[in-house]
């Protein structure tokens, strides 16, 4: 019962903000710009953190994304220029490069996958940063798809598929048996680093994904491409109730479900009125009192 | 008649739907041993869970040293002097031996002055040493050392408390001959010491050596008490199980019967340090038992064939096919299965369901194309569960709710259910109660009269005795010995290669 509860907590706070800034922002919130703009905002987010859930189902941590996202924009643009069809392809390609490299390191090199992340992130932002202080990185033609529609479609692609692999193939299983017990995985036949590594990819495409909206919302590529989204994803999932540690706990709603309670509260509390620097404060605060009510505590049970 | 220390009267344990213990009273005695027997399910552990403070009582009252008892916690119980040794694994990995042994005692320790890490190592190397136990490093993670190992490290921990009660759940069966005998003096050290005792075991014989009375469950109730003479095999397998049970277990023929087509091939295998030099044939339709003392290298020896270990030199080859296995994929891929030794570590998936934990190994078989539709798996898993009579509410049931004998009938499932043509077993019936036991070893034999192969090593000689086809016997890391299948096979011929 306290378990069944426990899932519920995030669905509850979700709804509960969504009617909390309905009838308390004089109808300002329920504008269709502004929900149009939630989408949007929710959009770069939520694509990361589909393909970031494969990783942390068995057991890591990825703090690359937006190191790599940056990366992939700006190797991309070098390589095709103005050529959009190519551009997005290519950020593609990067972004999987990208997640192969945090798995090459972690499996082969034997580091943990955060740190192999926290590289990628460091080196990328680096490299983003120093081009961009030399080169106008402007896309104005990839301003025509920054419509609503095409966010929403795009949306829709991603959580669609990433629910779908997650829960009725073998990749996202075997993430989850990984996370559970990686021991018993490969004693069942299961090749644990091919798997793993597959989710790597899986969270590098969806970060090449999130590069494209990412351009494509400001027209532009600058040194603080994709700042901060590795931040975002891991709170928004976090929010969003999921395992940790991974394992079968780990559930793909919490990248949907948390993603738009991190959106909704930014919004909702910026229509109030409230100073951007306190904003942040109550993100925290919320953040807090959420992970403290949902997150799965049974690795702690044994010592107990 | 000694005195009482500890008495629990008309316990009650509810867990949802399920009543695991109903209605049962229990007086422990110091310098007495109380055996618990039971088939597996019928509630022994989770009893003797209420006593040692894991989980309250539904309902009950427990006296002990003439007071109210109510554990708030294992580590409460501890405090007040009864030790708990589970059935699974009680260490936990990413710590150190020391820290282990002392987890949860901080606190006390801290009142004696600070708690260094010095002084753990060497309380804890002191606690080893008195148990004999000095090859044990207390600064080493504990994970590194082989289960039988870390359940004696548990059992030192536990002793040098110098307990009221003593709880051994289904310990012995996980050890080898020599472990064992070292569990064995203790209890006798312990009784004489005027510690209460309980054991709980599949073992009847060994009931029978080391109990003083003996309490028998079934589903959940008491059945009976047997005392003194009354203490013996037959009595307590009919009050189990309700009935009484014909003639012997193992297999009823003492033919050597298998196909001559050999299916797999090890050759010149070794693992440096561990074992060397091994060879020999498994042949269609043949169980081959190996059969030596734990530290002989057969456990290892066994994983090595599977793939998951990887051999300094040698091969092990799939005759029909010349398909080495390298690795767990291409074992299984091939139809291998492997059971292993340490169930809870190596096999299960704890926090999952039964379902999950069968289906594991067969996704390949149910997948229809890209996906796997949850009804299939829901059908392969039920069918499976069901062949094998797991005790169950349902398969969406948490494997970790399960009783020991229980989620091994779930490993062995999961190996049927994707078709297995070999099975590689590493003491299949370890913590299994005899009705189960019985069931595997038909099982087994029916698997051999389909054509499929079995591997498999094990710590009790009367079950290679009574199951093989051919018997080889490790020691120091090669093998000594080939028996052959015969009435006239005893237990001793086969200690005699191994020691
Ligand atoms: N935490 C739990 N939640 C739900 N059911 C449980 C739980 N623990 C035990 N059970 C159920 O209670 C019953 C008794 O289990 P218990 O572990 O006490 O059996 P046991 O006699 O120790 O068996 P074994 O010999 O196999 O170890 C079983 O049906 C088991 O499935
Ligand atoms: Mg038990």
């Amino acid at each position: 019962m306290r378990e069944q509860m426990k899932k519920m907590v995030p669905v509850a706070g979700l709804v509960i903000m969504f009617l909390l800034f309905a009838f308390t922002t004089d109808g300002k919130f329920l504008t269709r710009v502004n929900l149009q703009n939630l989408i949007i905002q929710s959009a770069i987010t939520m694509v990361a953190a589909v393909g970031t859930a494969f990783v942390m189902a068995h057991n890591n941590l990825d703090f690359s994304l937006g190191g790599a996202c940056a990366l992939s924009c700006v190797l991309s643009y070098l390589i095709a220029g103005q050529n959009l069809p190519l551009f997005f392809i290519l950020c593609m390609v990067f972004g999987i490069v990208c997640g192969l490299f945090s798995a090459l390191l972690h499996i082969k090199g034997q580091i943990p996958a955060f740190m192999a992340g926290m590289c990628l992130m460091f080196a990328g932002r680096g490299v983003a940063q120093s081009v961009a202080a030399n080169t106008n990185m402007l896309m104005v033609g990839a301003a025509s798809l920054n419509n609503i529609w095409f966010f929403l479609l795009v949306l829709l692609v991603v959580v669609v598929l990433g629910f779908l692999i997650f829960n009725y193939t073998k990749v996202g299983k075997y993430q989850k048996l990984i996370g559970t017990n990686p021991k018993a995985t490969e004693l069942s036949g299961i090749n644990v680093n091919a798997y793993k590594t597959i989710a790597f990819a899986i969270s590098g495409a969806t970060i090449g994904i999130a590069a494209c909206l990412t351009v494509i919302r400001s027209a532009s590529i600058i040194g603080n491409t994709g700042l901060n989204l590795e931040t975002n994803v891991l709170l928004a999932l976090s929010l969003g109730g999921i395992s940790i540690t991974g394992g079968s706990a780990t559930k793909m709603r919490s990248a949907i479900i948390g993603t738009l309670i991190f959106f909704i509260l930014n919004n909702g509390l910026t229509l109030w009125g409230l100073n951007p620097d306190y904003v942040d404060i109550v993100k925290a605060v919320f953040f807090l009192l959420t992970v403290t009510i949902s997150i799965d505590r049974s690795q702690y049970d044994m010592i107990a | 008649m000694e005195e009482i220390i500890l008495k629990a009267e008309n316990m009650f344990k509810e867990f949802g739907a399920t009543k695991a213990v109903s209605d049962v009273t229990l007086e422990l005695r110091k310098g007495c041993v109380l055996g618990l027997v039971g088939e597996n399910g019928s509630g022994k552990s989770t009893l003797s869970s209420m006593i040692a403070g894991v989980y309250p009582p539904t309902k009950g009252v427990m006296t002990y040293k003439g007071e109210e008892y109510r554990p708030k916690s294992v580590l409460d119980a501890r405090k007040a002097g009864i030790q708990y040794l589970t059935q699974e694994q009680g260490t936990i990995d990413g710590m150190t031996v020391a820290e282990n042994m002392f987890l949860g005692e901080e606190d006390q320790m801290s009142k004696m002055g600070n708690v260094s890490i010095k002084k753990l190592n060497l309380l804890a190397r002191k606690i080893l040493d008195e148990n004999g136990m000095n090859y044990v490093n207390p600064k080493a993670m504990v994970e590194t050392y082989s289960f039988e190992d870390r359940k004696m490290i548990e059992t030192a921990r536990a002793l040098s408390h110098q307990p009221a009660i003593l709880i051994i759940d289904e310990t012995t069966t996980a050890l080898s001959q020599k472990g064992r005998e070292r569990i064995y003096e203790i209890i006798f050290e312990q009784k004489k010491a005027g510690t209460a005792i309980v054991i709980i075991s599949h073992d009847l014989d060994e009931v029978q050596k080391l109990c003083d009375e003996v309490l028998i469950m079934r589903d959940g109730v008491y059945v009976d008490t047997l005392k003194g003479d009354e203490i013996n095999a037959h009595n307590m397998r009919e009050k189990m199980i309700g009935r009484t049970m014909e003639g012997s277990y193992y297999r009823g023929d003492f033919e050597c019967t298998y196909e001559d087509e050999v299916v797999l091939e090890v050759k010149d295998l070794s693992v440096w340090g561990i074992f060397s030099d091994v060879s020999f044939e498994l042949h269609k339709g043949e169980i081959l038992g190996i059969g030596g003392l734990s530290e002989c290298g057969m456990h290892e020896l066994l994983k090595t064939v599977f793939g998951a270990i990887r051999p300094t030199s040698g091969s092990v080859t799939l005759v029909q096919n010349q398909v080495a296995l390298k690795n767990t994929t291409v074992s299984v891929k091939n139809k291998v299965a492997y059971i292993p030794k340490d169930r809870d570590k190596e096999s299960l998936f704890q926090p999952t369901s039964i379902k999950d934990n069968i289906v594991a190994s067969s996704y390949d078989k149910i997948k229809k194309g890209f996906f796997i539709k949850p009804s299939d798996e829901k059908k392969l898993a039920d069918e499976q569960a069901k062949k094998i009579e797991v005790k169950m509410q349902n398969i969406e049931q948490l494997i970790r709710d399960l009783s020991g004998g229980n989620k091994q009938k779930v490993v062995i499932a999961k190996w049927i259910a994707n078709e297995s043509q070999i099975f590689i077993m590493d003491c299949p019936t370890r913590g299994i109660d005899i009705g189960v036991k019985a069931k595997i070893y038909k099982l087994m034999d029916t698997l051999k009269h389909e054509g499929i192969s079995i591997l498999m090593v094990s710590e009790e000689m009367m079950e290679l005795i009574g199951m093989a086809d051919r018997i080889i016997t490790m020691k120091d890391g090669r093998l000594s010995k080939e028996f052959t299948r015969s009435k006239d096979l005893s237990e001793s011929t086969i200690i005699s290669a191994i020691v």
